[in-house]
């Protein structure tokens, strides 16, 4: 894991949640626990890396509950639900709803060591495609109005004359702006450039 | 009546009467007329009166043969208190003293049974002309008795019904007195024809006092469904009737045993008949009587016109005196049955008081010696009367108590009611019988003191309570079986918070386990840290222990035990049981218990159970209440010393005020899960304990159930 990646265990279980971080620290993970769902909404953050071990039934904030909040506030870290007996349904609505995994009381070790360790995994790709993102976002931003428009045309696939054509203006004006964008998104083929327009479109 | 009561009844009764004697058993004679001679009527009677004697404990049957005249004197003079006369001298003796028939005879010929009976007219097997009843003109005629039924006056009503006047028109009558002499006389010749009642020549001829194929029926008529010759029109048979003087409890008990005598009682088989059945109608004989102007409807037969005009001045002389005479007599007789009926009023109004009595009655004397019994101590204890009369009651019954330990004289109630003059009530103890075996009495001990109040002894009344101490018996086990099921009901709705709770330290210990086995296989182990990890989860190991022992705490025993109970501790424990659902639902609950509680005695679990399905309600109303206004108090006090008061009161939406009373019955629930018995139960089990619960809906929203429980401190002064 990355350094800056941390467990986040909330559950109301004060035994619970001391055997927890004995448990991450023994294969070296770093625990941040909350004793509830109110307390470990007031402390998280965006900006924090790592994944979230969530009881399932807690007095005040469920474990559903904290989950819908976290997404609604854009922190998109995976979240491990931690339900007890009995709690199928609920926990099959949770993964429905998106979250990472959903783990059964009385669990093993490893089971909950290994859903950590993916989750950790799926944040530290999750962070990279961010930063790419964000990246990409940030050469997108540099494109005049004109070259966006030949940006959008190219992806399309429609030709320089056919561009030429729609935007009124020369087939060797387009090969200029087309030549431009392609520099500014450091983009060296057609087929990249469409890839790097999928992923700025994919966020948010 | 309660038994107190009853016992102030015989105190009251016992009060102007000396020591009587009820030891001896009552003599009750019964007249039967002697139509075949004393000698067959004891033998064919007697063995009915044994019966009677042994079917009625406390009385002596005996059988007093009297002959046709004896019977009316013998039942005006009460010489006897029961009659067995034949069904004319009944009717008459209905008519002139009152005695009421109880019973009618079935008598047996063969294995057929008949209850009516009839008059034969027979003759010598020769005397073939003498065949209709006009043939019998100017014959002799011999018959029973003037006052035989079915030996006179059954053929004498034929007679007259043919236009045969006996008296004018037969050459003479005699009487023989029994049917035995009738036959002899016509075997013999002294008379043309005789007269006796069915079943008698068959008798005879059974007996081999009388040859078959001797004498001959005239005049036989057909009769439909009666088995024997007979010469008349058919008469209900002997009844079996009480005085006047005879009371009629004695006299229904006596009714009862005669009916219940089986046909084939030896009793039956030695009176020749087929026992008894319900009196009948004794209209018929009426009949006759009424026709023939006899018996109670007799009219003067003859005047005495001439002799009274021929010997005048004597007979008015004599008359005078005759009168004066009767007069006399007639007033001492008068006095003398009434005082006689007075002493016999006495006694037997007593006596039937103490037989009729369904409670075991015995008196015993400073000693407890016992001095007298009723029937019904006869039939509790198995001792007969001889073997109770003069014998130590405490000795004989009180022995020891039911679990054989012996029960010191000094400590006997019976003993006490002598001793501080007052009565005494007992409801826990055991008497024993002859047998060896107990059986569970409840007995009242009264003294009993003569006209100047000095205490002669004591009077117990007592019963046997077998059936109710096996009733409750039967609703406690009930109860507790239900109770057990409810446990376990209550656990399966709590099942999923169980399983939550139990969660928790399984998993701290599985957490604590693959970090301490982690470490130790990386090397990285040092000796304190993996310490504390092993002691952080034998902590963790501990509470799950905890938790399954409250668990099985709860739904264990099904014969659970009584002991002493702290409520407060109880109370505590409760709280605890439920905390787990109360924190889920965000309920607080507020404790607010009495600094000092006497501790009181009942099943733990059981009422554990009770608190357990008032919180939990409790936490299911206050569910509709927003998160931060969820509160359920539990709070003890202590009123009077005596009652302990629990409430659960909730600051949820209360209840229905119309279905406050609802909510304790069986099955009533307004839940989606559960049995809804929860509080029916939980009314039962206090009330087995002797308490009280029950709701109140609070003016502003909430409900708060209220349980009232008598203390240890209650019960130690309701046993003193």
């Amino acid at each position: 894991m990355s350094p800056d990646q941390a467990v986040y265990v909330v559950d109301d279980d004060a035994a619970v949640r001391d055997s927890m971080r004995w448990l991450m620290d023994s294969v070296g993970l770093r625990v941040e626990a909350f004793d509830s769902g109110e307390a470990f909404l007031r402390a998280i953050s965006p900006e924090n890396s790592g994944c979230v071990v969530l009881d399932l039934r807690m007095p005040g904030l469920g474990g559903l509950d904290v989950y819908a909040q976290l997404r609604e506030r854009g922190i998109d870290l995976p979240v491990i639900v931690v339900s007890g007996h009995g709690d199928v349904p609920i926990a099959v609505r949770a993964l429905k709803s998106g979250v990472a995994d959903f783990v059964e009381k009385p669990f093993k070790d490893q089971e909950l060591l290994d859903c950590v360790q993916q989750a950790l995994r799926r944040d530290a790709e999750q962070s990279l495609q961010r930063l790419r993102r964000e990246e990409l976002t940030t050469r997108y931003r540099t494109l005049t109005p004109r070259e966006l428009d030949v940006l959008r045309l190219v992806v399309d696939g429609q030709a320089n004359k056919a561009i030429g054509a729609t935007l009124g203006i020369s087939q060797k004006t387009v090969e200029t702006h087309r030549a431009r964008v392609m520099e500014k998104m450091a983009a060296g083929s057609v087929s990249e450039l469409v890839r790097m327009t999928l992923i700025i479109e994919s966020q948010g | 009546m309660t038994l107190t009561r009853g016992l102030i009844l015989f105190i009251a009764l016992l009060g102007g009467v000396p020591q009587v004697g009820l030891a001896q058993e009552t003599a009750i004679r019964i007249g039967v007329l002697s139509h075949r001679g004393d000698a067959a009527t004891l033998r064919n009677w007697g063995p009915t009166a044994d019966y009677l004697s042994s079917q009625l404990p406390g009385y002596h049957f005996t059988v007093v043969p009297l002959e046709f005249e004896e019977v009316e004197p013998a039942v005006a003079y009460r010489r006897v208190d029961f009659v067995l006369v034949n069904s004319g001298m009944y009717v008459d003796l209905e008519v002139r003293q009152g005695v009421s028939r109880i019973a009618t005879l079935n008598n047996r010929h063969g294995e057929q049974s008949y209850n009516t009976f009839g008059g034969v007219l027979i003759t010598r097997i020769d005397r073939t002309d003498l065949a209709t009843i006009e043939s019998l003109r100017d014959q002799s005629f011999v018959a029973v008795n003037l006052h035989s039924l079915g030996g006179f006056q059954m053929q004498w009503r034929e007679m007259q019904a043919s236009g045969l006047d006996p008296w004018k028109e037969l050459a003479g009558i005699d009487f023989a007195n029994t049917h035995d002499a009738v036959v002899r006389r016509v075997l013999a010749g002294d008379a043309d024809f005789g007269a006796v009642r069915t079943n008698i020549l068959e008798r005879m001829i059974e007996d081999g006092d009388l040859a078959p194929g001797s004498v001959r029926v005239i005049a036989s008529l057909p009769t439909e469904g009666f088995p024997l010759e007979v010469s008349t029109r058919l008469y209900p048979e002997w009844p079996f009737a009480k005085t006047s003087a005879t009371a009629n409890a004695l006299a229904q008990r006596v009714a009862v045993a005669l009916m219940q005598m089986p046909h084939d009682h030896p009793a039956s088989l030695s009176g020749r008949h087929a026992g008894w059945t319900v009196p009948l109608d004794y209209q018929a004989v009426h009949d006759l009587f009424q026709e023939l102007g006899i018996g109670p409807y007799s009219k003067p037969r003859f005047t005495f016109d001439d002799v009274i005009s021929k010997y005048r001045g004597a007979f008015i002389a004599g008359g005078l005196m005759l009168g004066l005479l009767v007069l006399l007599s007639g007033w001492i007789a008068h006095l003398n049955r009434k005082l006689d009926e007075a002493k016999r009023g006495i006694q037997s109004r007593f006596e039937l008081i103490l037989e009729a009595v369904g409670d075991g009655v015995s008196g015993v004397d400073t000693n407890g010696t016992i001095t007298f019994v009723n029937p019904e101590m006869v039939r509790l204890t198995g001792w007969s009367i001889d073997e109770l009369i003069g014998r130590s009651q405490h000795d004989l019954l009180h022995h020891s108590h039911v679990d054989g330990r012996p029960y010191p004289k000094r400590d006997c109630p019976v003993g006490a009611t002598f001793r501080d003059n007052r009565p005494h009530h007992v409801d826990d103890e055991v008497f024993w019988r002859k047998d060896g075996s107990s059986f569970p009495v409840e007995y009242a001990s009264a003294p009993l003191r003569d006209r100047e109040g000095k205490v002669l002894g004591a009077v117990i009344v007592c019963r046997d309570i077998s059936a109710r101490k096996a009733a409750e018996e039967e609703q406690r086990r009930h109860l507790t079986e239900m109770a057990h099921v409810s446990r376990l009901s209550t656990m399966g709705e709590m099942a999923s918070q169980i399983a939550h709770e139990l969660n928790q330290p399984l998993s701290a210990i599985t957490n604590y386990a693959g970090a301490c086995i982690r470490r130790l296989q990386d090397d990285r182990a040092d000796r304190d840290s993996l310490l504390e990890a092993m002691q952080l989860l034998s902590t963790q190991a501990h509470r799950a222990a905890q938790i399954v022992r409250q668990i099985r705490d709860f739904i264990r025993k099904r014969d659970p035990q009584r002991g002493p109970i702290e409520i407060n501790a109880l109370v505590v424990q409760t709280a605890q049981l439920v905390s787990v659902e109360a924190g889920r639902a965000g309920v607080d609950i507020d404790l607010d218990l009495a600094e000092t509680l006497p501790s009181m005695n009942g099943i733990v679990i059981e009422l554990e159970q009770v608190v357990v399905n008032l919180l939990r309600n409790a936490i299911e109303a206050v569910g509709h209440n927003p998160t931060d206004q969820r509160r359920i108090t539990v709070r003890s006090t202590l009123h009077t010393d005596e009652v302990i008061h629990i409430e659960v009161s909730d600051n949820g939406p209360g209840m229905d005020p119309t279905a406050l009373n609802d909510a304790f019955t069986p099955f009533y629930t307004t839940k989606r899960s559960g049995m809804g018995l929860g509080l029916a139960i939980s009314r039962r089990i206090v009330e087995a304990h002797g308490g009280r619960l029950w709701a109140e809906v609070e003016a502003g929203g909430g409900a708060t159930f209220h349980i009232d429980l008598p203390s240890a401190v209650t019960e130690a002064r309701d046993v003193a």
